[in-house]
């Protein structure tokens, strides 16, 4: 599986085409919005929707952790999607997760884990609160309002002021950060042709990475090839780039 | 019809001013009631439709009366039912319906419960006569729950409503007749479905029910008129699978009449035409350039209606005109429906008293509605099918046997030689049929539900009475019963959630519903109509103008400006689901509805390729084509015009791209399905990426370069195999699965089988986001639920009704035979163009993703 390497000022990261960042010297597979039990939550609310994409989240996190290596998993905010999703069978289905997959699983809060205060214990999640860090990079949920800002246009997720923002400053002097949130999708066309897939946003100037969905079943906001970041696209399994960028180099 | 709403309206005066009405003992004390007596008491001669009809009524028959708009068939068709209820009034049971009149129409049930009064109160008579639409008031329905009038009027949805009632069978064991108006309009849409399933329901229930449908001008009036009727147990329609079966309705079942009205209404069909060709526009449909013209002609002394083809080109119009004229503000007005229903009656009102003079209108003025002082019809741009044309020109003149005289505008230039061709066809009477629906199982699931509302169903007898119907005459048991799983646990993929379960199999092994909430959700949904994704418009503190599409209102900063209602708005900010404007000055934005653009019609087609093949032997005999000659000869003289046998085919290069150009002359709805399969078979030989687009006359398919290898070439590859209808079926689902056609049309299916709702008790869903859900739940279902025959029929749906099914299937036949007249134009021609100007961004791709990927960056790369 073709991933793409990428360094980080030093630090040795993986994009991998399963939707994960893996970084090297940890050994952490690091994700964002895995929206898990989102079907259940549009069927509380009248839309029907089936099993099979929960199943195939943890089926793709699992393969992922144990191709890389990885010794700890980084869950870069919403790892669920709303408390209503999660009924019996979600709780069953995370659960016989765990019993294959016991990595520690370190969970930054992001928008929609506010809603689910309590996860059952037999996940074993560990909150670490909405700012994290781990060899000297950061995880935050949602990235500085810029990034979606400058080229990207907004689909119809809310990046809104989070707590992220007042941090950005900050940010730009220290090391790297790593978010969610977006949901990015590179989206290219030229003539005829047109393609909209998830992607990475590798911001130089930002010093801050944005992670695509690691759930198939969202929407995200769109990004055109800019100058001021790299984008990494994934396109059957292998991860493509860096499209764009160049400002910063 | 027409001379009875006039007098329905002026009854009162009628009856004071008339005393041999009134006092004619025949009438008043003979206890049977006469059609022809009364006729003759008004002072009217029938026509010999009426008589036949009454005739045919009283002889136990069924049928379909079949005559032109404004000529008297509410008449034909209530008074032979009228006088057998007043003959036999004593052998009823008194309490439920014993007429019931039928009008897709909400907003004219009360002009016709007016006409259906009329004879009884002149009369005495004693019978009961009311209407029951979802405008009925609270009162008025508290009356009817206690007793139904004797004759009713109502709409589709609400008698689907009183069949789900838990006292159906009372209330409706007792009818003699049913009268569907408009048949012609209700037949090949799913509202047809749902009326053909309650008739099923009510024959069931009073087998000795007769039925009569009421129709405009059709060319397969006769299947019409058995679809309407039923087609018994065992009643054969044509049943092959896939493309092409939009077969006639089998000879099976009880035999059905069909009463011709024969009332000549002469028809004239004229054109503004234009001072030169020269500088008239080649595409387009806007066809402001008429503008000025048309100005000169319009006189607010001759009441004149203005029909354009969408609700954007209305809008414009209306715009346009109200700049020009601005002392015409108080007599101008403009009808479609995305306006308020208020805003649309005062329209028609106005209409009616002839206060208004101008009236800009889509096809929501095609029917319904008399407007006697209409003297003048205006058709902006192509009119796309004969039938229409022929019924908006019967909108001036309602008088029966009265002349009509329609004027049609063109836009641009090749609908010169459509209005020329649509005369032709006019003059020779070649008309469109219509077809029923085949098993459409989402109407099916809708009906079950309805059943298990309206006193429960055994399995094997609802089974026994759908099948008796037109459109699910040759229903298989299976799938029968996978409609009943689908309401009873919500099938495989929703098994697990209770709010699916909407009915419940008792012990006796009848079913009924599950909830009270499921009966509550089903009553609100119930009905095939669905909403656009939607959201209203009003004035900023004031009232509601109508309603636009989201994605339109999506696109809009606060302070843009737009026509909308006849008015120029500014949009202030979305709000409560509501989008909030208020007045502005200019504006040059018109909102855009997805609606249907007509596809030309069979006929229409037909008509065109006549009128080309005579410009090819050097024949303009028309005002119109002698106009386009100097563009027809520049095809020639490129390219070709086709002979009536042959189909052409242009091959050119040009600096975008190669280009295929191909001419079926079968209507853009045909020319999309053939596009994407052509587009598929051609990818198969080498993966490529074609942008594709089609327009009434044809199609063309552009391969651009890719950056890699040769330039895609044709030539090779245009012959017999590329038309085969070997595996068509297949390969229009695989282009069709490329492509977004079926999860759109999975989006009304969805929501008519109740899996996603259109409206909850207390709050009514956004259109968007239902498109959202049933988008995410086709997708959901493909994956893990493929077999699942809602998606088999939302595939169905676009092979048959997108596509046109039959036609695309002939149009392939066409073209595998040939022969095909092959040129090599040095530029794009005067039909081609059209299709390069109007390219939409339709694409299909057989490139994987990151082919695709790799080809743009290559480009980008190259710049």
């Amino acid at each position: 599986m073709p991933s793409a390497q990428v360094s980080l000022d030093g630090v040795d990261a993986e994009l991998m085409p399963e939707r994960a960042l893996f970084l090297r010297a940890e050994r952490a597979l690091v994700v964002a919005d895995l929206h898990f039990g989102k079907s259940e939550s549009y069927r509380q609310f009248g839309v029907p929707s089936a099993d099979g994409i929960d199943e195939e989240t943890l089926e793709r996190l699992g393969r992922a952790a144990m191709r890389a290596g990885a010794k700890v998993i980084v869950v870069v905010g919403d790892l669920t999607h709303h408390a209503d999703g999660i009924g019996e069978a979600e709780m069953e289905r995370f659960a016989r997760f765990r019993e294959r997959i016991a990595l520690p699983i370190r969970l930054v809060e992001g928008n929609h884990d506010r809603g689910a205060r309590t996860l059952p214990p037999e996940w074993c999640i560990d909150r670490v609160g909405v700012r994290f860090a781990l060899g000297g990079v950061r995880f935050v949920h949602e990235p500085p309002d810029e990034i979606a800002g400058g080229g990207g246009s907004r689909g119809n997720a809310g990046a809104g002021a989070g707590p992220a923002s007042s941090a950005s400053a900050s940010r730009l002097a220290a090391g790297w950060t790593v978010s969610g949130h977006l949901h990015p999708m590179l989206s290219v066309a030229r003539g005829a042709r047109s393609v909209e897939v998830p992607a990475f946003v590798v911001d130089r100037v930002r010093r801050c990475v944005v992670l695509p969905a690691f759930s198939k079943f969202t929407r995200g906001v769109r990004f055109e090839p800019r100058a001021d970041a790299e984008l990494f696209a994934i396109a059957e399994g292998a991860v493509v780039g860096p499209i764009g960028g160049g400002a910063a180099s | 019809m027409a001379r009875a709403r006039r007098n329905a309206a002026a009854q009162g005066a009628a009856k004071a001013r008339d005393p041999a009405a009134a006092h004619d003992p025949a009438a008043v004390h003979d206890p049977a009631f006469s059609p022809e007596r009364w006729f003759a008491a008004r002072g009217w001669t029938p026509h010999a439709f009426q008589r036949e009809a009454w005739a045919r009524f009283a002889a136990g028959e069924s049928g379909l009366v079949h005559v032109p708009t404004g000529s008297g068939k509410t008449y034909a068709a209530y008074l032979g039912p009228l006088a057998d209820i007043v003959a036999e009034r004593g052998a009823r049971p008194s309490s439920g319906v014993a007429v019931l009149y039928i009008t897709p129409l909400r907003a004219v049930a009360r002009d016709i419960e007016l006409a259906l009064r009329l004879p009884v109160e002149e009369l005495g008579l004693p019978v009961t006569v009311g209407a029951r639409t979802g405008d009925t008031e609270a009162r008025e329905r508290a009356r009817q729950r206690e007793r139904l009038p004797d004759v009713l009027v109502t709409t589709p949805e609400s008698l689907t409503l009183m069949i789900a009632g838990d006292r159906a069978a009372e209330q409706l064991a007792g009818v003699r007749a049913v009268i569907v108006d408009e048949w012609h309009e209700l037949l090949s849409s799913k509202r047809g479905v749902q009326v053909e399933l309650a008739l099923a329901r009510l024959r069931a229930l009073a087998p000795a029910m007769r039925t009569w449908g009421l129709s405009a001008t059709i060319a397969n009036v006769e299947d019409a008129a058995r679809v309407l009727v039923g087609v018994g147990a065992d009643g054969g329609v044509g049943a092959d699978d896939g493309v092409g079966a939009d077969g006639g309705v089998g000879a099976a079942g009880p035999r059905a009449s069909v009463v011709h009205a024969d009332i000549p209404r002469p028809i004239e069909v004229r054109s503004l035409l234009p001072d030169s060709v020269e500088r008239f526009p080649w595409a387009g449909h806007l066809g402001l350039t008429m503008m000025k013209p048309l100005l000169a002609w319009l006189d607010p002394a001759v009441p004149t209606l203005v029909f354009t083809n969408t609700r954007s080109q209305a809008e414009r119009w209306h715009a346009a005109i109200s700049w020009e004229r601005p002392e015409w503000a108080g007599v101008l007005a403009i009808h479609h429906g995305s306006l308020e229903r208020e805003e649309r009656e005062r329209v028609e009102a106005g209409l009616k008293d002839g206060s208004l003079r101008i009236v800009v209108a889509t096809s929501s003025l095609d029917l319904g509605v008399d407007f006697s002082p209409v003297e003048r019809v205006v058709q902006i741009g192509s009119p796309k099918g004969i039938a229409r044309l022929i019924q908006r020109a019967g909108r001036s003149g309602h008088r029966p046997g009265a002349r009509c005289e329609v004027l049609c505008v063109p836009t641009h230039a090749l609908e010169l030689v459509e209005i020329a061709s649509a005369r032709d066809a006019v003059a020779r009477r070649e008309i469109e049929e219509r077809h029923g629906w085949r098993a459409p199982l989402d109407c099916l699931v809708q009906h079950i539900v309805t059943r298990a509302l309206g006193g429960g169903f055994a399995a094997d007898a609802l089974f026994d009475e759908v099948r008796t119907t037109a459109a699910f005459a040759t229903l298989a048991r299976a799938d029968f019963d996978w409609c009943v799983e689908l309401a009873l646990t919500g099938g495989r993929t929703l098994s697990a959630y209770p709010q699916y379960h909407r009915i419940a199999r008792g012990d006796d092994g009848r079913f009924t519903i599950a909830t009270r909430r499921a009966a509550q959700l089903h009553r609100l949904n119930i009905g095939t109509i669905s909403a656009d994704a939607s959201i209203s418009v009003a004035m900023v503190g004031g009232r509601r103008l109508g309603s636009i599409e989201e994605g339109f209102i999506a696109r809009l900063a606060p302070g843009d400006a737009f026509h909308f209602a006849g008015q120029v708005v500014e949009f202030v900010r979305v709000r409560d689901m509501t989008a909030w404007v208020r007045r502005a000055s200019r504006a040059d934005l018109v909102p855009r509805w997805n609606g249907a653009r007509f596809p030309l019609s069979t006929a229409l087609a037909a008509a065109v390729r006549r009128t080309l093949d005579e410009a090819r032997r050097g024949i303009f005999r028309e005002p119109e084509t002698r106009l386009a000659e100097p563009i027809l000869r520049e095809q020639m003289e490129l390219s070709a015009l086709p002979a009536p046998d042959e189909t052409l085919v242009e091959l050119c290069r040009t600096r975008d791209g190669s280009h295929l150009f191909l001419y079926p002359f079968a209507g853009r709805l045909v020319h999309e399905g053939l596009a994407v399969l052509l587009a598929l078979r051609l990818a198969r030989t080498r993966p490529a990426t074609f942008a594709v687009s089609m327009n009434d006359y044809g199609i063309e398919l552009m391969a651009e370069h890719s950056g890699e290898g040769e330039p895609f070439d044709f030539a090779p590859l245009v012959g017999p195999a590329l038309f085969s209808r070997d595996a068509v079926v297949a390969d229009l689902l695989e282009a069709v699965n490329l492509g977004e056609l079926s999860r759109r049309q999975f989006r009304d299916i969805a929501r008519v089988a109740g899996l996603v709702f259109q409206k909850y008790p207390g709050a009514e869903r956004s259109g968007r986001q239902v498109q959202a859900g049933a988008g995410l739940v086709f997708d959901v279902l493909r994956e893990f639920d493929p077999a699942n025959l809602l998606l088999r029929q939302a595939e169905r749906e676009v092979l048959e009704r997108q596509f046109e099914g039959g036609r695309l299937a002939a149009t392939l036949a066409g073209l595998e035979r040939g022969p095909l007249r092959i040129t090599h134009p040095r530029r794009p021609t005067p039909l081609g163009l059209p299709l390069v100007a109007d390219r939409l961004g339709t694409t299909l791709s057989t490139e994987g993703v990151l082919a695709r990927l790799q080809a743009i960056l290559r480009g980008a790369g190259a710049e």
